[in-house]
């Protein structure tokens, strides 16, 4: 028996069948009185589309469903490797709420950022605009945003160290007693509308059509940091500003993919591109002519917990597989080199706080645990519950529990130095299985890209030309060959295999290497990894929305592409400019191509 | 791989046709296609919706007039009632799920109002807070639940969890004492504050089910609109109300730009997924053995009956109108057959056997009972078995 959402790619085998054995005219031509669906055009090809470009994730990662949710499918990978059970099993972490102590998705807390990953990914898509930051409660669902505070460079506002106070990706919730290291009552946005660009190009195209860029200013008052010290204090000592952006949640659909990239081939994309533009020095030394020594991913975990298998079985130390050097190239910032050890597995962890074998430890900061011992409400709510608290800890042995007692139990337990298994106060059990974590990887490395859409549409074929001719290419560089897919995997998953995507030929539309568009209140780190396009044109089918760029500032293609030529120093001007100048019929068509890749 | 090879080659017969254009941009298959969807939109999704609506709202009212009298005063034929009509509720509710994209997705109303487990020890928390307690018994109450409790304790398993006990109704007894489940052991709480919690949770309920037809029908009556006006509830995805954006398909304004991409959904998006959901998430992750504490319904044990009617949720897709027996004229099933797919027929026979199969582990006793038995590998290769035909149904007739 075939699994159920594994039929949906039944014409993806078909199409190797077609292929061979297909009398028709291999390039065919859509008939241009009646808007035809594109099924029957599916693995041929179209104008200017080749047969395979139909799949985006190559034979073994596109589905061939393209309905509300294509993005929740498995790739044919997980079918053939026999790992449906598993997959469908770690879709539910993703999909259910983690509660506190009720299993089966338990652990949350004592402080987190979210309780659903599908709150954050909407349709597994990418978050919604939103005007306000909501994680508690049921208005959280579709608002993806993650909070980034960070001291301000004096040269530049948007870049600067993160803030200690508080975690790196900042929390509102908590588990009673305790409160949440941020009061997210407190925060404001405020969408700010942009009156014009820096860099002239005007605010309408020549024909009169108009487009509106908008741009989030993010505030947190120092009232809403329940934190000790609290960020403010420390800016103020250091003698600089506190700065706040937002981060949205991108699509998941597709990861394992690029995770399959060979390096040497991002390598050589680095030194083409290192040629006509400046990359980011903290990756590419143009000097050596190779990456920069901080372009290279540790294991965030220390020691046994920080080793894994790779795809073959072979065991490595932390860091030694690929003897170290393993390119970062996940998140905006590129701060992850192996989807196994990236966002979502991060994710799983620390936006829930929920622990397991290889992460013993709480994603908390010591001024949010110091700020607990000292409130006297907590301590008091915990002396009322009695010895059912795990922060209830007779420390001295001497069968009495003061407050003292108390609130040296709650700094160390809520300290992120403090191994939640083993520590002398109170010893918790791992909330997740390593069983449990194992499906989970199943389900992201698993997941599908849907086909493209419409490539027999001449509209769409002249929108690539044009999306090729304005050099939107350059960075968002449509194709890549995956390799053996010798993946790293964490120790902790043994030598189980995970869906795999050997030598396949892929339409990420990315290049995987940062750049800069120096946008009014940018990004955090002002470079920003090119975001792949596949599959995005079916958001608003999935999810409802088609929000774009880090913060969801653009809400549409258009937005999206302007926002590109704000700054005549941003790295994608020339390409915004050209598309500024195109007649509105020729701008309608590059956004139809980006909408059917 | 035989089937495999069959379908291959539909695609490859379908790719030499040549279509057939007719005026107005549509093609006379697409005219039929749109034809079936015109039915389906007002008969089965509006119709289910509103069955839906007008149960809750019932729910609701009953509950709120049990609190409102005190759990001391109430009957037991009082609570049966309240029973009755969260089943009927609930029955509308999975036989909607055929039909989740859209609004129940775009408005995250599906992980709102079912969400499950029920985080059942913060609901021992939550009712044991007297603060928490009065603000639901509030006049405010239902937005309070609705914003401030989260989904782990809202919907129908949160009611479902007041009412039923152990595959039965509650008794008035158990109801009027002390909550004797294990979470509760260290509160004193009784059916007094489970009433308040249940009745604000039902109305947050029929809100969002208000919500559901409200954002699906462009002419939903007044009691609705005015409800979702009231409490400020967005109905509109893209500026339009979800059946106007279908049944507007192929013109301009819509996002659906053909009534192939319509049917794909109705039967991908719609029925497929919720084959997939019954046989490889409700049922294979306890049947597997992944998770046997991941059961819908524990309370209730209706879990199967849950299944079938998500089953009948895609017959009456197929059959072009809620509540039918056989294919209506213009039903997606009598379009396949009018259009020439030899399979039709087996679609019939598939969605029968999935039925069957799943009456059969219902006479066997409740799913988190028998979660392991082989007849539930039975039904779950029944649903699979449907879900393949309807995934080759919809793909050859995005070809036509």
């Amino acid at each position: 028996m075939l699994n159920n959402k594994v039929m949906k790619r039944y014409a993806l085998l078909s199409f190797l069948l077609t292929a061979v054995l297909c009398s028709c005219n291999n390039n065919v031509e859509p008939d241009p009185d009646v808007k035809e669906s594109d099924a029957k055009y599916v693995g041929q090809d179209v104008g200017n589309f080749t047969a395979a470009e139909w799949y985006p994730g190559g034979i073994l990662g596109t589905t061939d469903n393209v309905a509300p949710g294509s993005y929740e499918d498995p790739t044919p990978a997980v079918e053939m490797m026999g790992l449906e059970t598993a997959f469908f099993h770690g879709e539910a972490f993703f999909e259910r709420n983690v509660t506190v102590n009720q299993a089966p998705f338990k652990g949350r807390g004592p402080a987190s950022v979210r309780k659903s990953c599908l709150d954050c990914h909407p349709g597994y898509g990418h978050g919604q605009w939103k005007n306000s930051y909501n994680a508690n409660g049921s208005n959280a669902f579709g608002n993806g945003y993650l909070l980034v505070i960070y001291h301000q460079n004096a040269d530049n506002p948007n870049d600067g160290p993160y803030v200690s106070e508080v975690t790196g990706m900042p929390q509102t919730m908590a588990e009673a007693p305790f409160l949440p290291p941020i009061d997210e009552k407190q925060i404001t946005i405020n969408w700010i509308p942009v009156g014009a660009m820096e860099s002239g190009l005007p605010m309408k195209f020549a024909d009169g059509e108009k487009y509106e860029l908008i741009y989030p200013e993010l505030m947190i008052p120092e009232s809403a940091f329940n934190t000790d010290p609290t960020p403010y204090e420390t800016a103020r000592a250091q003698g600089n500003q506190l700065g706040f952006r937002l981060e949205s949640t991108i699509g998941i659909p597709g990861t394992g993919l690029i995770d399959a990239i060979p390096q040497d081939a991002i390598k050589a994309q680095y030194a083409q591109e290192a040629k006509y533009v400046e990359l980011n020095p903290g990756f590419w030394d143009k000097g050596a002519g190779d990456f920069a020594a901080s372009a290279y991913y540790h294991n965030w975990q220390a020691g046994v917990n920080g080793a894994g298998y790779d795809a073959e079985g072979n065991y490595y130390e932390r860091d030694a597989y690929m003897d170290g050097k393993l390119l970062k190239k996940f998140t905006y910032a590129m701060t992850r080199g192996t989807l196994q050890d990236g966002a979502g597995a991060n994710a799983i962890w620390n936006i829930t706080n929920v622990t397991r074998p290889d992460r013993p430890y709480l994603y908390t900061t010591v001024a949010w645990a110091t700020a607990m011992s000292k409130n006297k409400d907590v301590i008091a709510a915990i002396r009322q519950e009695g010895k059912d608290s795990p922060y209830y800890v007779d420390v001295n042995k001497d069968g009495k529990v003061t407050d003292e007692e108390i609130s040296e139990a709650v700094a160390a337990l809520l300290s992120p130095k403090t191994n939640q298994f083993d520590n002398p106060y109170h010893n918790f059990e791992p909330e997740m299985t390593a069983d449990e974590y194992y499906d989970f990887m199943v389900w992201h490395r698993g997941l599908a890209i849907p086909r493209a859409r419409n490539l027999n549409d001449p509209d769409v074929q002249r929108g690539k030309q044009l999306f090729t001719d304005m050099g939107c290419a350059s960075c968002h560089k449509p194709s890549w060959t995956t390799g053996d897919d010798n993946y790293w995997s964490p120790a902790m998953n043994g030598r189980k295999p995970l869906p795999r995507y050997a030598h396949q030929t892929i339409w990420p539309y990315s290049d995987f290497i940062q750049h800069r568009l120096w946008m009014i209140n940018d990004i955090h780190g002002t470079w920003c990894r090119t975001t792949p396009l596949w599959g995005r044109g079916l958001s608003t089918l999935n999810t409802g929305r088609s929000d774009r760029m880090h913060d969801c500032r653009a809400r549409n293609v258009i937005e999206a592409i302007m926002w590109h030529g704000y700054s005549k120093k941003s790295d994608a001007y020339n390409s915004a400019e050209k598309f500024y100048n195109l007649e509105k019929e020729d701008r309608d068509a590059v956004v139809k191509f980006v909408n059917s890749i | 791989m035989k089937t495999l090879a069959v379908v291959a080659l539909g695609v490859l017969l379908a790719s030499c046709e040549k279509s057939d254009p007719s005026g107005n941009g549509l093609t006379e298959n697409q005219k039929k296609m749109a034809t079936a969807v015109e039915d389906y939109v007002p008969k089965v999704v509006y119709d289910t919706y509103k069955a839906l609506a007008d149960e809750t709202e019932n729910l609701y009212q009953a509950l709120n007039s049990a609190s409102n009298q005190g759990v001391k005063a109430l009957s037991q034929s009082d609570l049966d009632a309240i029973c009755s009509s969260f089943l009927k509720a609930r029955k509308y509710w999975e036989q909607s799920e055929a039909f989740l994209y859209g609004p129940a997705t775009t408005f995250g109303i599906d992980p709102h109002i079912d969400t499950w487990p029920l985080d059942v020890e913060a609901l021992a928390t939550a009712l044991s807070n007297a603060d928490q307690i009065a603000m639901l018994k509030g006049e405010d109450g239902i937005a309070y639940a609705g914003a401030k409790l989260g989904q782990e304790l809202l919907g129908f398993h949160g009611i479902e969890f007041i009412i039923f006990r152990d595959g039965k109704n509650r008794t008035v007894a158990a109801l009027q004492a002390k909550e004797k489940d294990e979470a509760f052991a260290k509160y004193n709480v009784t059916g007094e504050q489970e009433l308040i919690y249940a009745t604000a949770v039902a109305g947050d309920l029929r809100d969002n089910c208000y919500r559901l037809y409200a954002s699906w029908n462009p002419d939903a009556e007044k009691v609705y609109t005015d409800r979702m006006e009231e409490i400020e509830a967005e109905t509109e995805i893209n500026g339009k109300v979800y059946g106007a954006n279908i049944l507007g398909a192929a013109k301009l304004g819509s996002s659906f730009e053909t009534w192939e991409e319509v049917l794909s959904t109705v039967l991908i998006g719609g029925c497929s997924n919720i084959c997939a959901e019954v046989a490889d998430v409700k049922m294979g992750n306890a049947h597997s053995g992944e998770d046997v504490n991941y059961i819908e319904s524990p309370y209730s044990e209706k879990s199967f009956q849950d299944f079938i009617d998500n089953i009948l949720s895609i017959q009456f897709s197929l059959y072009g109108e809620r509540d039918a027996s056989s294919p209506t004229k213009n039903s997606i099933l009598t379009l396949l057959n009018n259009l020439g797919y030899s399979d039709a027929a087996t679609i019939q026979t598939k969605l029968d056997a999935a039925i069957k199969a799943l009456k059969n582990c219902q006479s066997k006793g409740a799913f988190v009972k028998i979660y392991a038995d082989s007849s539930v590998q039975t039904a779950m290769d029944a649903v699979s078995a449907l879900d393949e035909e309807l995934n080759k149904a919809a793909n050859w007739i995005v070809k036509q």
